[in-house]
């Protein structure tokens, strides 16, 4: 009988081992799908973050010029509006056609093969109740509303990231 | 080892590896949910700050919208229409979290955006609570905004902007029967700096010019030509039209918003608390018979007994003392009266009435506009006059005229007169009112006046604004200055030169004349005026 009993226990600590290490498999499959989540998560929210950083950074700038010394655009007749698009470059100003470039900390970059070059940056200025001039010329007035929007785009994706939008009007904030 | 303890310690030790296992695997799923958690929730916080981030620019995009609103409403006088309410508007059910009950204020976006709305009202508390009475400053528009779930609130304390801060000058009025809405004399030579606006044409003689930067062409629909041209533009200048006519309130509307009378109450009701209000009597101030110099102060001022009447004309300084230093040489004895010499009147801060204007040109003859209060000592403030008569024109009196020179006292430190502290507004519908620097005047010593007569001031002179059915003609507003000092190009020209803003139904021009238009940085009262913002601050939900 005791070597009967012996080999139960030998089967015994085989099933127990052949159990734990599954177990132990499905855990440690758990914790790198968790961690696997845990670190995309923290890369979205920290790429979020950082656009709409760079988003509100251009906002501010376009406030700090106020209505009155941002670009003209392009009146268009059809719409009754005038559209501007182009970023502000440092160097260059308030830049029509232009596309800013971002590190992922927000540090602005030269050009989008610049190195650690993450994000893009376009900003729309869309202007409405102006006087219209000649051509798609036209002027502002008291009245006029001008709205911002900036896009901030992931440059390997070309996904947005993060779109944020003010409106600037003579005599506002 | 013996058999039975190698047996016990097997018995023992049976399930130890499994219980392990459980006990690794039940501490990591413990590590696990709390980095799980810790992750969800750094990125719930990281999404809210930059939904917060979005909800604030949004919120100040609101402010700013209805600041415009108000700008675009500054010709309605139904108080209730000139910004948005701050009730609940149809259609709109969010709740907002501060207080938990639905978001009061007009719904709107950006252009171009659709990550989310703002709410925007105005109103005379800080609370948000009573409605904007269109008229008191500063006033608070409250502008909340969400953004994906994520609430801001931006208050700003805005303060009034004038009438008389858009324009250089502007025709209101849409052409008559009797013409153009702009009428530039031959020969004349006008320089606007600042822009220059119609709603009707304009009729040009020969050799004269009209030229401003900025020129602006409004009520197109109603006119394809006969208007401003690229011409009136000066060098660089730009050439703006637009669809609509540029609507202003009437005099009678700022009469009405200044004295607190409903939108419906008559003009002659309004004029009529105009004149109640009016300090014609008690605001008129003069040199002391012994005042030992002109300098404008409560030592050499004192009140002109009476004050002066509801025409402004040369006999209201008859009774006037005499301006120090201002006698001439012949009067050694005391029997001998000073043959020339001038009388000085000074208006301080308030309103007056007045149902004429006639100033003719006397060198002894000295209009002073006192907004400082040097004379009184009293409260600075606004000089306003109304000039304005229910009954124009069944005196017989169709024409009002100013000839002199305005002097305005200066804030201290400044040696230039604030134009947003004097305020013509003129309401005789059918009448004009010119204002002329003449040809060939001595000034009281005998000697010729040259140079510009100066007027710092806004002019406001509206009662038929374009688009108005009734049979009233408009107020026409006159500038003419000399034709005979070579033009606008130096400064000792001879022009009429207002140094402000001109609103009026028609104007005309004749000789040298120039307008600069100037912003008031220190009016703010100014009735039917806009808003701008003053201070900001923000908070979440």
């Amino acid at each position: 009988m005791p070597a009967k009993n012996g080999l139960r226990n030998r089967g015994f600590t085989l099933i127990e081992g052949v159990v734990a290490t599954f177990i132990l498999a499905i855990v440690v499959a758990a914790m790198f799908a968790s961690w696997n989540t845990c670190f995309t998560q923290s890369g979205q929210i920290a790429e979020v973050t950082s656009a709409a950083n760079i988003a509100q950074s251009e906002l501010e700038i376009a406030k700090t010029f106020g209505a009155a010394n941002m670009p003209l655009g392009t009146y268009s007749s059809s719409t009754q509006t005038a559209t501007w698009t182009g970023a502000y470059i440092p160097a260059t100003g308030w830049t029509s056609g232009a596309t800013a470039y971002y590190s992922f900390t927000g540090t602005q970059l030269a050009s989008s093969s610049s190195t650690g070059a993450y994000f893009s940056l376009s900003t729309t200025v869309t202007d409405s109740s102006v006087l219209p001039g000649t051509g798609t010329t036209y002027t502002l007035q008291q009245t006029s509303n001008r709205a911002v929007v900036a896009t901030v785009n992931n440059l390997a994706t070309s996904a947005t990231d993060f779109t944020m939008a003010t409106n600037l009007v003579q005599g506002g904030l | 080892m013996n058999h039975y303890s190698l047996k016990s310690r097997r018995h023992r030790e049976a399930g130890a590896a499994l219980i392990t296992v459980l006990m690794v695997s039940l501490c990591t799923a413990m590590l696990l949910a709390a980095s799980l958690t810790v992750a969800m929730t750094t990125q719930m916080l990281g999404y809210n700050q930059a939904n917060s981030q979005a909800a604030m620019e949004l919120a100040d995009a609101g402010a700013n919208s209805e600041l415009q609103t108000v700008a675009l409403n500054i010709g309605i006088v139904n108080t209730l229409l000139k910004s948005s309410l701050p009730v609940v508007y149809s259609g709109v059910s969010a709740i907002l979290p501060s207080t938990g009950s639905i978001v009061k204020g007009r719904p709107g976006t950006v252009t171009g955006y659709l990550g989310g709305t703002y709410y925007v009202s105005s109103s005379n508390d800080a609370a948000g609570t009573t409605t904007w009475d269109g008229v008191t400053s500063p006033f608070y528009i409250t502008s909340h905004a969400v953004v994906n779930g994520c609430w801001q609130t931006v208050t700003i304390q805005s303060g009034t902007t004038s009438l008389f801060n858009v324009y250089g000058i502007f025709s209101l009025g849409d052409d008559t029967s009797s013409g153009s809405t702009v009428s530039v004399s031959s020969g004349a030579a006008v320089a606007i700096n600042g822009s220059a606006g119609v709603n009707g044409t304009v009729s040009q003689g020969s050799s004269c010019s009209f030229t401003a930067p900025t020129c602006i062409n409004a009520n197109c629909q109603n006119h394809s030509s006969g208007q401003l041209k690229s011409s009136n533009c000066s060098s660089g200048g730009n050439l703006c039209s637009c669809q609509p006519p540029i609507i202003c309130p009437k005099t009678s509307d700022c009469c009405r918003q200044c004295f607190g009378c409903a939108a419906g109450t008559s003009d002659a009701t309004a004029y009529s608390t105009c004149q109640s209000h009016c300090c014609n009597s008690s605001c008129v101030y003069q040199y002391t018979s012994n005042a030992y110099s002109s300098t404008i102060n409560t030592q050499n001022c004192c009140p002109l007994s009476g004050g002066c009447g509801q025409k402004l004309t040369n006999s209201c300084w008859s009774n006037a003392n005499i301006k120090p230093g201002t006698y001439t040489s012949n009067n050694w004895w005391w029997w001998q009266q000073p043959t020339v010499a001038v009388q000085t009147l000074i208006f301080e801060p308030g309103d007056y009435y007045f149902t004429d204007c006639k100033l003719a040109y006397d060198a002894s003859k000295e209009c002073i506009i006192d907004p400082c209060a040097y004379a009184s000592g009293g409260t600075p403030g606004q000089v306003r006059f109304w000039c304005c008569d229910c009954n124009a024109g069944t005196d017989g009196a169709t024409s009002d005229y100013v000839q002199c020179p305005i002097k305005n006292t200066c804030a201290s430190g400044s040696s230039t007169p604030d134009p947003g502290q004097f305020r013509l507004y003129y309401d005789k519908d059918g009448c004009s009112c010119t204002f002329t620097r003449p040809d060939n005047v001595c000034d009281w010593t005998g000697n010729t006046v040259t140079g510009d007569f100066d007027y710092y001031c806004g002019v406001y002179a509206c009662s038929k604004p374009c688009g108005d059915t009734s049979s009233k003609k408009g107020c026409c507003c006159g500038f003419c200055g000399t034709s005979n000092q070579g033009g606008c190009g130096s400064s000792n020209d001879g022009c009429s030169h207002l140094h402000g803003s001109l609103l009026c139904d028609h104007c005309s021009f004749q000789g040298n004349c120039k307008c600069d238009y100037t912003v008031s940085q220190t009016c703010t009262k100014d009735p039917c005026s806009g808003g701008c913002a003053v201070s900001w601050s923000c908070h979440a939900g």
